[in-house]
């Protein structure tokens, strides 16, 4: 390879923008800034001009992997686009009668999320398609040129058109679709087939109307960023992270936004992922903690759980497996990330009972914990953490934080010591504990809601508070390995380093008998044809393209399916699919504990996985954000009754010996703070990791 | 500190030791998600329709004495019956517990409901001794009898419902009683889809029973015990520190059901709220006598209804759904009644009854705490259901609950498109219906002006509407709320009647009862309207605001806008508005 060729990261987030330069020398450069809403891009442009001002060459830079939480902050400060919806006539309300369920059982102020297409925009079409795919009534072209005229007198930005049966047979759809898009040139136009050609009208509806609702304010952003990028003299891709984990062009990105709602969190589960491959270490639970919330996901034998839909905006789920009911539907494959309100600013309260909970109301960044000073006069996590003698006092954040103990002293007396009738410490304990619990739920819903056990994993922790969280959170679920990587806090963009390009090719299988090999083997060789086409378009390598098939299957009657690889070659036997049946019992048996071996298995769908691989930087995982290396010293803290008050060795990262010592201990680095408890061990791997273990 | 509680059965009497409010949390925390987890696994397991797409199941953990320390997101109608049942089982079987035993009933009149809906427990044992039980509670799609589905409001007799469950062992240490086994699967018109419900009962309490094991490995038998007793303490000191808070006196309301589908009625529920200090009492003294048909609740069904009421109009989400709650609130039902009735009374439509009985104990508590009360919601989902046979002589059932939304609330309008509070249920994608049934969906919609009229609206109206492709079927229907529409308060009037029409528009358009089976055949078009919800405040106090965003949305018609609410103003014409009529 050329020499100086440069691939950009930057990750996105309310707060903070993080960027990681990575050169195929083995050069870089990293950077944390201060986001800049609402012109997000304001702060990317502004860090590269600081990260290439030494005089690297821009046009060195081949791509920009981006992970960005535009598309879902449009979505839910409703910050979209007018939106209109055109359906099956006698179905225009589906959208907003939705599924009926609500996510709290007596919470009688429940309001439903307003419908982003509202009633007065949703238009109907006299037209219809059966179940089994054919057309009883086609559209009149009339009907579609008075809706044409209807649209454009509405002011219409957007228009999402989702017909009954169009999974099945597209025809009517695509008369309407093609039909607005000449008329309506300046309008955006999704049809739900082109996105998710899936049974259930509510659910293909619903993410067909985020799509049209965010398509504009992305498709803007995406534009803005690349002129801006083009006028400051660089000339690379740009490359969207989408929810499933894997990065896209931003052409797609464009057209189907929807793809990027869980954009933000998706990077951290690849940096996981990734670090675990190198550690040669197949099931992996990746947690996050950050300032308001706790993410965990699941890696297992090298691969990250998906989940096929998910609600926007509900707030947090404590099963993501039911329909809740308190957010926009949106059925686009993203990795399975479970989410808990537990942060290092969630605030500790007491209900009318003495019952003591912590979250998931968080001080955020204003007011903040009571010890930044900033106002704040609830008892956070992070006040425990620092009342525990767990954070620095005179510095976190590099030194640009300084702690206020007393004060987070005087809260923790008040607020929590006072009213539990127990000691500074020990209340102090608890709060920590009590966060420990709300972040095991996480970690429960992504592991043993699916029947895996989290004993057979490794935790892998980052993000500002995780590696202060993690070791404890270990052992509650007998996990035995902890590995904080070398840059915690940039972690997330480190994953969009490391992602790979990929899209998943779904097809129904709609056929009422057995499946035969042939014609599966045709339905695989359509898409695969789709996926080279793509990729050529794309100006991607096409040797670089890797393809997995999968079909999804159930037990007949079941409503949920589970994706099993086929293996064979190319044109399948009908061995290949009764392998695939077989695995299918053994993959239901994992899951749920049981599998019925003489019942009878459906192919719901054909899915076919095209992964460009890109090529991954040998010492990505070892740089540390630059910054001074902390005094080594040592301070109190309290690690609970059974071990009490403890003086605790305070190391910065590079002084930890490669060989395991006992706990207590503090790892302090410029991003995050890491504790390591008695009767734990740690020890730094060459590349920088540090690798925890629960003692005997 | 060291006190001695009290234990009975298997568990040996214990030191109740003293845990600290963090440790507590965490084994609440713990149990509730254990309770959720087993949600999970049936719906990931189910079969049915009705159970892992309208989610008509409850799973739920007790202490061992059975009484109910967490329950999963499901339905609330369930969960005050299932102490009921357990405790018929431990009473019957006391010290004949086994390891790995699974236990099975449905007969109403030895703590079933109704006989769609299946009982499942396990005692959990830690070292030979029962340290909880772990429940499950599913509503099966056909327990055989004279209608598919089993749900038909117009048998007679129990033993037209279908198949009776006595309590039995379904396992026996262990053991699968096959003879069990065999006799329901024959009995019921879908034995592979009821076989595979009862499967995924089966995961769910085995994940339950392995949860709660570890709960005991981790903290300790002594903890756990001592645990229960200090959540279920809880949560009754909170509830009767709730019932405090509400005025001392005697507050009655009665509210109605139109109709037994044989031609009596109407029925009324007479709800009388006691409230002395931190005791709240309901006595339904005055309610109608049992009746021929199958609305007859019971007594257990009765009480969970008056819970669920309690709960909707006490606004704190830390109440947790469990025996704490069960202990502050007393109900005495009439012998003989309606919601008491005596063998062989028939139970299938039971669910319609409890219904009226959480809007009957909300209209009493409106006169104690106005100011935390809705006006009714659409009164129950009505339940449709269609069973054919194909020429092979398979049967199929369709089973569709139709929910409506809410009553105006007191500072909102009632929620549109809603399931009834008294249950979460998800309703059926139209192309899923069209796909598994010969049946096709003209039209899923609201209706314009069926909000009962009020400061604060009740919801709309939804209509439905079906159309039978099948040669020949049985269809059959519960609804109600047609003479007695979903009440208003404070001066807000009462929503849109509900209405089944048959073949709308066309010669033979006929106005059906709200509760009947009978034969259809092909092309028939059945339209169900759920009714609207009541009001709340009088309709001359709503904001000229909200009007206009109603008009705008087409949720209201100009003439409504004038007439019932004395608006003068106008809103852009909508042409794509769906009229009242049906799509012929």
């Amino acid at each position: 390879m050329a020499q100086g060729r440069y691939v950009l990261a930057v990750d996105i987030g309310g707060t903070f923008t993080d960027i990681v330069l990575q050169g195929d020398d083995g050069t870089g450069g990293r950077l944390k800034i201060s986001s800049t809403p609402p012109d997000f891009e304001q702060a990317i442009l502004r860090g590269l001009d600081a990260l290439f001002a030494s005089g690297l060459d821009r046009r060195g830079v081949t791509r920009l992997a981006h992970g960005t939480t535009v598309a879902t902050n449009a979505l839910l400060e409703r910050r979209g686009a007018r939106t209109a919806l055109v359906t099956t006539k006698g179905f225009r309300d589906v959208l907003e009668i939705a599924r009926m369920r609500r996510p709290a059982l007596f919470d009688t102020g429940f309001e439903k999320p307003r419908p982003l297409a509202p009633r007065n925009l949703r238009f109907e079409i006299d037209e219809r398609t059966n179940a089994q795919g054919d057309v009883v009534r086609s559209p009149l072209s009339g009907d579609i040129d008075g809706l044409a005229e209807e649209l454009s007198a509405n002011a219409v930005q957007s228009v999402a058109v989702c017909f009954l049966h169009s999974y099945r047979n597209p025809v009517n759809e695509e008369t309407v679709a093609g039909r607005l898009r000449d008329l309506l040139p300046t309008v955006h136009v999704t049809a739900s087939h082109e996105l998710l050609p899936e049974l259930k009208e509510y659910e293909r509806t619903s993410t067909t109307v985020v799509n049209s609702y965010i398509q504009p304010t992305v498709g803007q952003y995406l534009e803005s960023l690349e002129m801006g990028l083009s006028d400051i003299g660089f000339d690379c891709e740009v490359q969207v992270m989408q929810s499933n984990g894997s990065l896209f062009g931003s052409p797609t990105a464009r057209a189907q936004p929807v793809r990027l709602i869980e954009s933000g969190p998706a990077a951290g589960v690849i940096a996981a992922r990734s670090l675990a491959a190198d550690l040669g270490e197949p099931n992996v639970i990746a947690f996050d903690m950050g300032g308001t919330t706790a993410k965990a996901s699941l890696i297992e034998n090298g691969q990250a759980f998906e989940a096929a839909e998910h609600e926007v905006g509900g707030g947090m789920n404590q099963s993501r497996l039911f329909i809740q009911g308190g957010g926009f539907t949106v059925r686009i494959p993203s990795l399975d990330i479970a989410e808990v309100g537990a942060g290092g600013g969630s605030i500790f309260w007491m209900d009318r009972g003495g019952a003591p909970h912590v979250g998931p109301q968080s001080a955020g960044a204003v007011p903040g914990p009571v010890c930044y000073g900033a106002g704040g006069t609830k008892v956070t996590v992070t006040d425990a953490n620092l009342v525990l003698g767990y954070l620095n006092p005179h510095s976190i954040a590099g030194g640009s934080q300084k702690l206020d103990r007393t004060a987070a002293e005087r809260a923790v007396d008040t607020q929590v010591a006072g009213p539990l009738g127990m000691s500074r410490l020990d209340a102090a304990y608890g709060v920590h504990r009590l966060a420990n619990t709300n972040m095991s739920q996480a970690i429960r819903g992504v592991s043993i809601e699916r029947g895996r056990d989290p004993r057979n994993f490794m935790l892998v922790a980052f993000g500002g508070a995780g590696p202060m969280h993690a070791a404890l959170i270990a052992r509650h679920f007998e996990v035995e390995r902890v590995v904080v990587p070398a840059s915690p806090g940039l972690f997330c963009a480190i994953g969009l380093q490391v992602a790979d390009l990929r899209h998943d090719y779904v097809v129904s299988y709609e056929l009422p008998n057995d499946p035969d090999c042939g014609t599966v083997s045709d339905l695989f060789d359509r898409l695969e044809d789709r996926a080279r086409r793509f990729v050529v378009d794309s100006g991607l390598p096409v040797a670089d393209l890797s393809l997995e098939r999968f079909v999804d299957q159930r037990y007949r009657g079941q409503a949920h399916e589970l994706s099993v690889p086929v293996t064979g070659g190319r044109a399948l036997h009908q061995t290949d699919l009764h392998g695939a049946g077989q695995d299918f019992h053994l993959a239901h048996e994992l899951t749920y504990g049981h599998s019925t071996p003489d019942e009878p298995v459906q192919l719901i769908s054909v899915r076919l996985r095209a992964t460009v691989r890109t090529p991954k930087a040998e010492n990505i995982f070892a740089m540390q954000p630059d910054g001074e290396p902390k005094a080594e010293g040592s301070r109190l803290a309290f690690f609970g009754k059974r071990d009490g008050v403890l003086s605790t060795p305070v190391v910065p990262r590079p002084s930890v010996p490669a060989d395991e010592v006992d706990g207590p201990m503090i790892v302090e680095d410029m991003d995050a703070t890491t504790v390591i408890p008695p009767r734990f061990t740690v020890r730094r791997d060459d590349v920088g990791n540090l690798v925890i273990r629960s003692g005997r | 500190m060291v006190t001695v509680g009290e234990r009975s059965g298997a568990t040996e009497a214990y030191a109740r030791v003293q845990v600290d409010p963090i440790t507590r949390e965490v084994i609440s925390n713990g149990l509730t998600s254990l309770a959720n987890e087993m949600a999970v696994v049936v719906v990931r397991t189910a079969h049915s329709q009705v159970v892992r797409d309208s989610l008509d199941f409850s799973t739920a953990v007790f202490d061992p004495q059975g009484r109910v320390v967490a329950q999963g997101l499901a339905i609330p109608l369930h969960l005050g019956a299932m102490p009921d049942a357990l405790s018929q089982i431990m009473d019957r079987h006391a010290g004949a517990i086994a390891d790995g035993d699974v236990f099975v009933l449905n007969d109403p009149d030895e703590g079933g409901m109704h006989l769609p809906d299946i009982f499942m427990f396990k005692a959990v044992f830690v070292d030979g001794e029962i340290l909880g039980w772990v429940g499950c509670i599913a509503h099966h799609a056909d327990m055989g009898g004279r209608v598919a589905g089993s749900n038909a409001v117009d048998s007679r007799e129990i033993y037209a419902e279908g198949l009776q469950i006595p309590i039995l062992k379904l396992y026996e240490a262990g053991v699968e009683n096959q003879t069990l086994s065999s006799i329901i699967a024959k009995n019921v018109r879908l034995p592979a889809i009821v076989m595979g419900d009862i499967r995924a009962q089966l995961s769910s309490i085995n994940v339950g029973e392995r949860g709660l094991r570890k709960l005991v490995a981790e903290h300790g038998r002594d903890v756990l015990l001592a645990t229960f007793d200090d959540i279920l303490d809880y949560t009754e000191g909170i509830v009767r520190e709730e019932i405090a808070r509400i005025p001392d006196g005697t507050y009655s309301f009665d509210d109605y059901i139109d109709d037994d589908g044989f031609g009596s009625g109407p029925i009324r529920i007479s709800a009388t709220v006691s409230i002395e200090s931190d005791r709240l009492h309901v006595d339904f003294d005055g309610t109608g006598g049992q009746v021929l048909s199958a609305l007859n609740a019971t007594t257990s069904f009765t009480r969970a209804s008056v819970y669920a009421a309690f709960l909707c109009v006490t606004p704190k989400t830390e109440i947790l759904n469990n025996d704490g709650l069960y202990r502050a609130i007393t109900v005495t039902v009439p012998e003989g009644s309606i919601l008491n009735p005596r063998r062989p009374a028939p139970r299938a439509a039971r669910g319609l009854t409890g219904f009226r009985v959480i809007d009957a104990v909300i209209g009493a508590l409106h006169k104690a705490v106005p100011e935390r009360c809705f006006a009714a919601g659409e009164g129950g989902p009505t339940m449709i259901s269609i069973g054919t046979v194909d020429p092979d002589g398979v049967s199929h059932v369709f089973v569709d609950f139709v929910c409506g939304g809410w009553g105006g609330r007191q500072s909102q309008d009632g929620v549109d498109a809603i399931s009834p509070i008294g249950a979460n249920l998800a309703n059926v994608p139209v192309e899923q219906i069209e796909r598994d049934y010969e049946i096709m969906v003209d039209e899923y919609a609201f209706l314009p002006d069926t909000g009962g009229p009020g400061a604060n609206r009740g919801c709309l109206s939804i209509a439905r509407q079906l159309r039978f492709l099948g040669d020949w079927g049985i269809l059959s229907i519960r609804s109600d709320r047609r003479d007695h529409p979903p009440y208003g308060l404070e001066g807000g009037l009462p929503g849109h009647p509900s209405w089944n029409i048959l073949n709308p528009g066309r010669p033979d358009e006929t106005l059906l009862p709200t509760k009947f089976t009978r034969d259809i055949k092909h092309g028939d078009v059945l339209r169900h309207v759920t009714a609207g919800g009541g009001g709340v405040g009088a309709p001359t106090d709503r904001s000229a605001d909200l009007i206009a965003h109603d008009l705008e949305e087409g949720k209201i018609t100009e003439e409504h806008a004038r007439t019932v609410y004395g608006h003068t103003g106008s809103a852009p014409e909508d042409r794509s508005s769906t009229g009242p009529g049906a799509h012929a």
